[in-house]
């Protein structure tokens, strides 16, 4: 084939040759059957020209039409049933992610990509992965519909707003591959690509070292942190939200009796509307960040939730002075689900910021940086909240939270 | 030279006479005028689009332009061509006189489906000379309804007012098939093209209603501001895929029954011979009719939808391939010892059938979901359903217009340009159109106004191709109207064929039939092939044929 | 071209029949076809809220809550009367009795069916009206603080509302064409001698009617028996 006339994209994932062999099937599915039906009237027409003298009496045979028609019928269906069920097969087996994929974070918005690793880097419009190892992406958008497509891994997924999708891969290959948005967004929809970057292990590790920011989860309990929700949420005193620590993954139960499991939308859904969901056992007073908070902040504090699934304690993780997060004596790691106060002994500070804990709810502090999810010149990632000074309006006093 | 002066078209030759007619072949006209123009826009359209992808940068118009172009292409083709085409045309002017009856059941209501589908044109217009919209025909939300500037509410009035038009139009044919049919027209007695009309307007009147809603609430939404389709406020855009494709997927069929109807009139008049298992070719149909409201979700199979939901449709859309595919092989054994005439309507007709196949077996590949989630949304699905809208539909079309086109205007065509065009058509049209294949798969999405430059090799052959379509389609529009002055006159049956249609003078009396016929024959009663010389006006008759007298 | 009459019935013939019956058939036929798509029409919106009803329960329950119960089992009752007048006019007009002239019987059903359609749309207009007043008609002013104790999650109550009005507007549409219908006939029945001549247009108009008011049966409960 000549190199500079491409004919197939690079094959560079674990489903794209299966995917290749599946579509050459149906190529000569379709290759055979339009050959044949183009010979066949091709040769009627010569043979049986209207200037041609042969023999023309129908055969009684062939005039026993619903034997043929169900030869005819049935053969395209046996056809047909082997495909799908072939397709229905790789469908689903490719639906979930292997164990442990490398979660990656992406935010589609009109008419760029914001792409962010778990280990902490931002991209905008590239994405660097590692060969070998399978990525999930958990993905949103910002306002419209778009759809993050990789011609190389044979693999889309439309991304949605107000909701997440997922889709994963692993590449097989190295290389840089395109990256198209594929759902008609507005005026730059065809500008919307960029590239996916397959990296060698080492390559990709010394990558990731060069980029100089924290962790998602770093970025997420910080957020928490400055956003107030450790207040509720967190160790030492007051306590009124449900405990984080091993939150993220298990069964819960709503006040109005039916149990959740808490994932990604679950915990998307208490951040934004939590009154639509209140857990039995705690007071009904959770306030909502919609608005408040940018998708790709969610998304980091979602990955600072799944950091601690399976921890201790009302709150531990990543985060200045971990050490005098362990608890002095311990705990079981599922809190009652009825009847609690919201109460835990005190397990120490959560860091140079926890002595400003009791607050007032109405005197939450919110970040200045952060800007509402909407359209509204959400830009670029902004930049971590400064935790050290952050939200430390007003008094330090201990005050009883009403 | 004494013309019958008793036919349709020298029955009142008034402006008013024309615009206030319930005449159904008149009103056959009108549409059949009315298309050609909405025709010119789209394909308009279609070459400016061709024209800036010949190179990869977006370099001859902007992104906005694009966008607005594509969508208007999309919008007119289908809901202003495609659609009313070969129903609202030849279905029109043929189902009374195919059936033996002098009208249809409601004349009037005839006439106002035309003025509803020119006032949804005239919004169309509108749109285009405002500003257009750039939304895509698919008008997907958000983007359509919280996001778009342009004029999506026009646009949407202009196709919301058109439905009405398919509705009624789909109600007419229902109750004239049922109820009009002349002594001893016997259901399994009628032509294929009734049967297909039939089925098609099963689909009118049951899916176009779903559309018309779904605007009217995407309208609601824009005008309010609310939040039915937009998560931002509450609402779910997936609900929008599922309302709009609920009817565009039996949309699609609305496109291509009718042109199947159409080929097994040829394929029965040009093999000389009955169609072969007409009544599975009937009920085949039905059964594309009934099937294609239950595969909807097949275009949303990477949207977000539920695995299960994409399995259940995927199994469905490969069910609705075995009613086409019978169709597919009943005409090829319908040419097996026949006696076979290549005319101009029998090239289109192979031509169809031809990528017919093409075009439905590659959506089979498309109901394979992993296929789908590769190819969706890249060229591979324009490739796909141009090969059924324009290499099959199109030309069913055309075939039809030539092959009645004798009984309509009184006149014949030249038979060499007739083939000649036929086949720079065909060759056009693959030109155009098989490179998008390998640009889709090669992943290539659609309404991309530029694109890397690997891909720009197959974008020139497809503009190249484009362009020899459109000079394809150019000809015919020549030529035909040049024999409404100049052409031979036809007689009642230049090719021959069976059907109550060419029992009757070419041009039809007013009232279709002098008497009511009474029918006592299977159809396409041929009766044994055997040799023949010619048949056709378009040379000189070897065997002469009387131009009937017709009585007034 | 002229106008055929059929020896036994006055109704002129249009062109495509052969006999009165096969055009009494055909039109009521088509009235049937025409309900279908109707059903198909609105099918869609009971689509959307069931999608809705099942994803913002609480929202529909509070909504409508500020829905009246009594004016709607008025206007339901209201309709399925008029109903039922039109479809004992539909019997009378077709009685070959000799001693009885069910003229007055007939014009005097359907008058009361249009005023009955009237009450129906004053009831609903006067209900709208006072839902507006209380900012509860969907958009940017809508009065979202009225909803903040009922759990219902971001802007679902304005789902409600936005389906409420639109369906019950849809509805109200077809109802204003149906009155105007009932008393169009109504009026040609009493200015005429020969009733026989409209007996199927009222046939085919009380086919709509009908439809139209079961259309109503489906929306009372679903917008005003929520939770009930």
């Amino acid at each position: 084939m000549n190199e500079s006339i491409p004919i197939l994209p690079d094959a560079a994932s674990t489903s794209a040759s299966e995917v290749d062999l599946l579509s050459l099937t149906l190529l000569s599915i379709t290759f055979v059957f339009s050959v044949g039906i183009a010979c066949a009237i091709g040769y009627f027409a010569l043979r049986y020209w209207h200037t041609r003298d042969v023999n023309r009496k129908l055969h009684e045979s062939v005039k026993a039409h619903w034997q043929i028609e169900l030869t005819w019928s049935l053969i395209p269906l046996i056809i047909l049933m082997v495909m799908f069920s072939w397709g229905a097969d790789m469908f689903v087996r490719y639906h979930e992610p292997p164990d442990n994929p490398i979660e990656i974070n992406v935010v589609a918005k009109q008419w760029m990509w914001k792409i962010g690793h778990e280990s902490g880097p931002r991209e905008i419009n590239a994405l660097h992965i590692p060969i070998g190892r399978p990525v999930r992406l958990t993905m949103i958008s910002e306002d419209v519909i778009h759809s993050f497509y990789v011609p190389a891994f044979r693999n889309k997924q439309d991304v949605l707003p107000g909701r997440y999708t997922t889709m994963w891969f692993e590449a097989t290959k190295l290389g840089t591959y395109h990256l198209f948005c594929a759902e008609f967004c507005g005026t730059n929809h065809s500008r919307m690509i960029g590239q996916v970057i397959v990296q060698s292990p080492a390559d990709h590790a010394a990558w990731l070292e060069s980029q100089p920011v924290a962790s998602a989860a770093e970025r997420g309990r910080r957020l928490m942190d400055s956003s107030g929700c450790l207040q509720c949420h967190g160790a030492d005193g007051n306590r009124f939200g449900p405990p984080l620590n091993g939150l993220f993954g298990r069964q819960v139960v709503l006040k109005d009796g039916s149990r959740h499991t808490v994932d990604e939308s679950y915990i998307r859904r208490a951040i934004l509307e939590p009154q639509t969901q209140m857990r039995a056992g705690f007071q009904p007073i959770m306030p909502s960040f919609d608005g408040k908070l940018t998708p790709e902040q969610v998304l980091d504090i979602m990955m600072y939730l799944k950091s601690v699934a399976d921890a201790d304690g009302p709150v531990a993780g990543p985060g200045p002075d971990t050490a005098s997060l362990l608890p002095e004596s311990p705990h079981s790691s599922s809190p009652p689900s009825g009847g609690e106060d919201g109460r835990r002994p005190d397990e120490g500070g959560l860091g140079p910021d926890d002595s400003q804990l009791s607050k007032t709810l109405t005197e939450l502090p919110l970040t200045p940086a952060l800007s509402p999810s909407r359209g509204e010149g959400a830009n670029a990632f902004p930049a971590p909240p400064a935790t050290t000074d952050s939200s430390s309006s007003g008094n330090n006093s201990r005050e009883e939270i009403k | 030279m004494t013309e019958s002066s008793n036919n349709y078209l020298n029955d009142g030759s008034t402006i008013r006479s024309w615009l206030l007619t319930t005449d159904h072949k008149r009103i056959a006209i009108l549409y059949m005028v009315s298309i050609t123009f909405f025709f010119l826009f789209g394909g308009a359209a279609a070459v400016l689009i061709r024209l800036e992808l010949l190179t990869p940068e977006g370099d001859m118009m902007r992104a906005d332009t694009y966008n607005k172009l594509f969508s208007l292409h999309g919008i007119i083709m289908v809901f202003f061509f495609l659609i009313p085409s070969i129903p609202s045309v030849l279905g029109n002017f043929l189902i009374p006189i195919m059936i033996g009856a002098r009208d249809m059941a409601f004349p009037k209501l005839n006439l106002i489906s035309w003025y509803i589908f020119m006032t949804g044109g005239l919004f169309s217009l509108i749109t285009i000379l405002v500003g257009g919209v750039d939304t895509g025909w698919t008008f997907y939300t958000p983007y359509s309804s919280t996001y778009a500037n342009t004029y999506v509410l026009l646009a949407a009035a202009g196709i919301f007012i058109a439905g009405f038009s398919s509705i009624l139009t789909g109600l007419n044919f229902i109750v004239t098939i049922h109820l009009l049919r002349a002594p001893g027209m016997h259901w399994f007695r009628l032509p294929l093209f009734v049967w297909t009309h039939y089925a098609t307007s099963l689909i009118f009147v049951l899916g176009t209603p779903v559309l018309a809603v779904t605007l009217a609430l995407l309208g609601v939404e824009r005008i309010l501001g609310v939040g039915i389709f937009d998560p931002a406020l509450g609402g779910d855009p997936l609900l929008f895929q599922h309302l709009f494709w609920f009817y565009s997927h039996p949309a699609v069929y609305i496109m291509i029954l009718p042109g199947m109807g159409v080929v097994s009139e040829l394929m029965a008049c040009f093999s000389r011979k009955p169609i072969f298992g007409y009544g599975f070719v009937a009920m085949a149909g039905l059964g594309i009719a009934v099937l294609s409201f239950l595969v909807w979700g097949h275009h949303m199979f990477v949207s977000g939808q539920s695995v299960y939901a994409g399995l259940v449709f995927s199994f469905l859309s490969m069910l609705v391939a075995i009613p086409s595919a019978v169709k597919v092989f009943n005409w090829t054994a319908t040419m097996y010892k026949g006696t076979i005439f290549l005319k101009t309507p029998m090239l289109y007709a192979l031509g169809f059938i031809g990528l017919f196949t093409v075009g439905g077996l590659t959506g089979i590949s498309l109901a394979t979901l992993p296929f789908d989630v590769h190819v969706h949304d890249t060229y591979f699905i324009v490739a796909h359903f141009h090969y059924i809208m324009v290499g099959s539909a199109v030309m069913a079309y055309l075939g039809g217009i030539h092959f009645w086109w004798p009984k309509i205007t009184g006149r014949i065509y030249s038979e060499w340009w007739g083939r000649v065009s036929a086949l720079v058509v065909f060759f056009g049209f693959n030109l155009a159109f098989f490179p998008q294949f390998v640009l889709g798969y090669l992943g290539n999405p659609r309404r991309y106004h530029q694109y890397p430059g690997e891909f720009q090799v197959f974008h020139i052959m497809s503009s190249l191709g484009a362009t020899i379509l459109g000079l394809g389609y150019l000809l015919p529009l020549c030529y035909l109207t040049w024999s409404l002055k100049y052409g031979r006159r036809a007689s009642d049956n230049p090719w021959h064929a069976k059907g109550l249609e060419w029992e009757t003078s070419s041009p039809p009396p007013t009232h279709n039939f002098v008497t009511t016929p009474i029918v006592n024959e299977p159809p396409y009663n041929y009766g044994q092939p055997h040799r023949e010389e010619e048949i056709g006006e378009g040379e000189p008759a070897k065997h002469h044929v009387e131009k009937a007298e017709v009585e007034s | 071209m002229s106008i055929q009459y059929s020896s036994t019935q006055t109704v002129p013939l249009a062109l495509p029949y052969d006999n009165a019956d096969q055009q009494r058939e055909a039109a009521v036929f088509g009235m049937w076809i025409f309900l279908a798509t109707e059903v198909l029409f609105f099918g869609g919106l009971f689509v959307a809220y069931i999608v809705y009803r099942y994803e913002y329960p609480a929202a529909f329950k509070a909504g409508s809550a500020h829905l009246s119960i009594m004016s709607g089992a008025v206007m339901t009752a209201v309709l399925l009367l008029g109903s039922l007048l039109v479809a004992i006019s539909d019997v009378l007009i077709r009685r070959r009795v000799h001693d009885s002239d069910p003229r007055k019987a007939i014009v005097r059903n359907l008058a009361i069916t249009t005023f009955l359609g009237v009450v129906f749309l004053s009831l609903e207009f006067y209900e709208w009206g006072q839902l507006i007043h209380e900012g509860f008609f969907p958009g940017p002013q809508f009065n979202l603080a009225r909803f903040a104790e009922s759990g219902a999650g971001g802007r679902s109550p304005e789902m409600f509302f936005c389906l409420f009005f639109f369906m019950t507007g849809l509805h109200a549409f077809h109802m204003i064409i149906g009155v105007a219908l009932i008393g169009g006939v109504a009026t040609a029945l009493y200015r005429t001698d020969n009733i026989a001549r409209h007996a199927n247009l009222l046939e085919n108009i009380g086919l709509y009617w009908h439809f139209v008011d079961i259309i109503w049966v489906f929306l009372f409960p679903l917008f005003y028996l929520v939770e009930a």
